[in-house]
């Protein structure tokens, strides 16, 4: 029950990080003055 | 640090989910949802502390929402530019609130003057490109987004005036900051605060490395 919990909510964060870093790249700039490196896998 | 603790919690998500989304990808997201929090929350609270947290927020929105679509240089490193983020937009909210404090015969041409050098500042220099990204529609039309930005924001210093001349000059304010920083003088501004700042980190290092027993 309890690992059925943890596998939902780890696939939930993980498709919702996903979706920061998609949209996250996709601006100009981001909006502070510093930016994390972008991973290659973005770069298409 | 913050990169090193996105990737710890981005390995451990792809341990724990049969979900294929690669690890570097989602400590990317971490990341920028990281920066964006502690940042945040720092500009704020100071800003709620000093007791300027409404001019504070709009030099903010200002700020970023024309950062978005013109671009600009960055800070090297996370704690550079969360110092400099802090101490740039409470400076500017602590600004507002004086100029709006002034007569409106001063303050008044000195709001148009503001908004006329972002637009110039826009029209000549917007989008400030990074060749780290990838082609989106913002880097093709940030010109155009950066106008329509600048201009909305203009429109809404305006309604404002009557009820607030704080906020109007704050918004003002924060256009101006992020439009002088995509001129050739602002980016290389931005690359001498990121060597000074780089500088002081080093000096305080060696100087508690000094004082280690």
């Amino acid at each position: 029950m309890m690992k059925r919990l943890l596998l939902s909510c780890t696939q939930f964060l993980a498709t919702a990080f996903a979706f920061i870093a998609i949209v996250g790249v996709r601006p100009n700039s981001s909006l502070w003055l510093y930016e994390p490196e972008i991973p290659e896998e973005l770069m298409k | 640090m913050i990169h090193r603790l996105s990737y710890a919690f981005a390995n451990w998500i792809g341990k724990h989910t049969t979900e294929s989304q690669p690890v570097p990808v989602m400590a990317y997201g971490i990341e920028i949802l990281l920066n964006t929090f502690i940042q945040l929350g720092a500009i704020l609270i100071l800003a709620y502390w000093l007791g300027h947290f409404g001019p504070a927020l709009a030099v903010l929105m200002a700020f970023s929402l024309l950062r978005i679509v013109s671009g600009g240089k960055h800070l090297s490193t996370f704690w550079r530019c969360t110092v400099a983020d802090v101490i740039l937009i409470n400076f500017l909210a602590w600004t507002a609130v004086q100029v709006a404090a002034t007569h409106w015969s001063i303050h008044g041409p000195l709001l148009f003057l503001l908004m006329a050098g972002t637009w110039f500042s826009v029209h000549r220099y917007a989008p400030v490109i990074n060749p780290k990204r990838p082609r989106s529609r913002l880097q093709v039309h940030g010109r155009r987004y950066s106008k329509a930005v600048v201009l909305a924001a203009t429109v809404l210093a305006a309604i404002f005036y009557p009820f607030s001349a704080t906020l109007s000059a704050a918004i003002g304010l924060g256009m101006a900051t992020q439009g002088a920083s995509i001129t050739p003088v602002g980016c290389k501004a931005v690359d001498h605060l990121d060597r000074w700042l780089s500088s002081i980190s080093s000096k305080i290092f060696i100087f508690n490395l000094r004082r280690d027993p």
